[in-house]
């Protein structure tokens, strides 16, 4: 690093400024006009350049590999929930109880750091995700429905990942959008495991694969959405058509 | 919707309009991976840039978000996407060093030296008429992002002249190129 701010130039170009002498830099240069017309100069020289170069034939597919990776993939699987029942078992009593503890440690951590962190990019990532979630919605009924409930998912101790749930009611039917990015790789027959959490039941509500880039997406038909349901959580199962999870939660919402 | 202006597209897609980032993409894809891959010389890499780039575009989240004031959105682009190449070259090669082999003083053999003579690119050719330290500077900077005290290490001057060099080198580069034609994008 080189001391002086006129002399930040250049390694501000090349992105190599820490955040914080980068915004201070940022904020020079709204104050020295010399400076920043420097700065415009030799972005402007600089842009010049790429129009000289040798042009290439991008590779075959390559569009169709870009888009799946920037938008994911459309929804694999569309599983139809049927309306809980009331009498379940210990075991799935047990295994919900577990995962609504877990829920309500991570929702109030996950509360804490929100508050924490910047604002306004979270605002704004949370708008992506769920107009994203609404997109696929709309994209799967060609129907306009009314949103019951749009949450985020907070990541768990098992995963860095992130996601929002979307419940809606079309004309015809209630509708669950779920759609995540950040979610590790699965293994052989492995699957995402998506499941309603509603006081002592844990019910199957879809399941889908993600993307070289950990990003994945299911909408499930159900009016089940319309039912009393706490919270909504993900899992990572060794197969699908799991009734009961038997792996671990990497990502959960609240509903209630 | 083909004939939007790219300043329309961009509003589009922050409205998270699919077809207008595919529109988008058609009409830089050329260009930025011509761009990647001079930058990287590597066709895989050049394909992870573009999929960061447009991620980013797609995402628009901090700093990877357009703003009119600050020029074209082709000109936003292109330095989106060498910020993503001078990653990709720091995650790949972290001390990247100055290659001799680059210089045109360097190039003694035959066959090198019809390549040169026969090299079609035209910021090749510009950069070939620059001074032997020039031309270093320039692939120091531009091509590996390096930072100026790396630059000033390698070039062997003061660190408190590198910065009038780096300027003075793309100042001599952009007046060999103003002679030269630009490539057709069919933009």
């Amino acid at each position: 690093m080189v001391n002086n701010k006129q002399d930040w130039l250049f390694d501000y170009i090349n992105g190599l400024l820490t955040k914080e002498e980068e915004q201070e830099f940022e904020a020079w240069l709204e104050t020295d006009d010399e400076a920043k017309q420097e700065l415009e100069e030799m972005q402007a020289i600089m842009g010049e350049f790429p129009q000289h170069i040798e042009p290439q034939d991008p590779p075959a597919g390559m569009k169709n590999r870009v888009m799946e990776h920037v938008i994911g993939k459309e929804p694999e699987e569309k599983v139809t929930v049927t309306k809980p029942k009331r009498k379940w078992s210990a075991v799935a009593g047990a295994l919900a109880a577990v995962l609504l503890a877990s829920i309500g440690t991570n929702v109030y951590l996950g509360t804490q750091w929100q508050q924490a962190s910047e604002e306004r990019e979270e605002l704004a990532s949370d708008l992506g995700e769920m107009q994203t979630a609404l997109s696929e919605l709309e994209n799967s009924s060609q129907e306009t429905g009314e949103v019951i409930a749009s949450q985020e998912f907070a990541a768990t101790e098992n995963s860095q990942g992130s996601g929002t749930v979307t419940l809606l009611n079309t004309e015809q039917q209630g509708e669950m959008a779920v759609h995540v990015e950040g979610l590790e790789d699965l293994e052989n027959s492995e699957v995402y495991q998506v499941w309603m959490v509603g006081g002592d039941q844990t019910v199957p509500a879809g399941s889908f694969t993600t993307n070289e880039s950990g990003i994945g997406s299911v909408v499930v038909p159900s009016d089940a959405v319309n039912e009393d349901w706490d919270a909504v959580a993900i899992t990572k199962e060794p197969q699908p058509n799991n009734e009961a999870p038997q792996g671990e939660v990497v990502l959960e919402a609240p509903l209630s | 919707m083909s004939k939007l202006s790219d300043n329309d597209l961009y509003e589009r897609i922050r409205e998270r309009d699919r077809e207008a980032l595919e529109l988008l993409y058609d009409r830089y894809e050329r260009l930025l991976y011509s761009f990647a891959y001079r930058m990287t010389k590597d066709q895989q890499i050049a394909e992870e840039i573009m999929q960061d780039v447009f991620m980013k575009i797609w995402q628009g989240k901090g700093s990877a978000v357009y703003q009119k004031d600050k020029g074209s959105l082709s000109s936003w682009l292109l330095t989106i996407t060498r910020n993503a190449s001078i990653d990709a070259l720091r995650r790949r090669k972290p001390e990247v060093e100055w290659d001799p082999r680059d210089s045109k003083e360097e190039t003694t053999g035959v066959e090198e030296q019809v390549e040169l003579k026969e090299n079609n690119e035209e910021l090749e050719r510009a950069i070939a008429l620059l001074s032997e330290e020039q031309q270093k500077i320039v692939r120091l900077f531009y091509f590996q992002g390096l930072s100026q005290r790396k630059i000033a290490e390698s070039c062997d001057i003061p660190l408190g002249t590198v910065k009038g060099r780096i300027r003075l080198a793309l100042k001599k580069l952009k007046e060999h190129l103003s002679r030269e034609r630009r490539v057709d994008y069919g933009e």
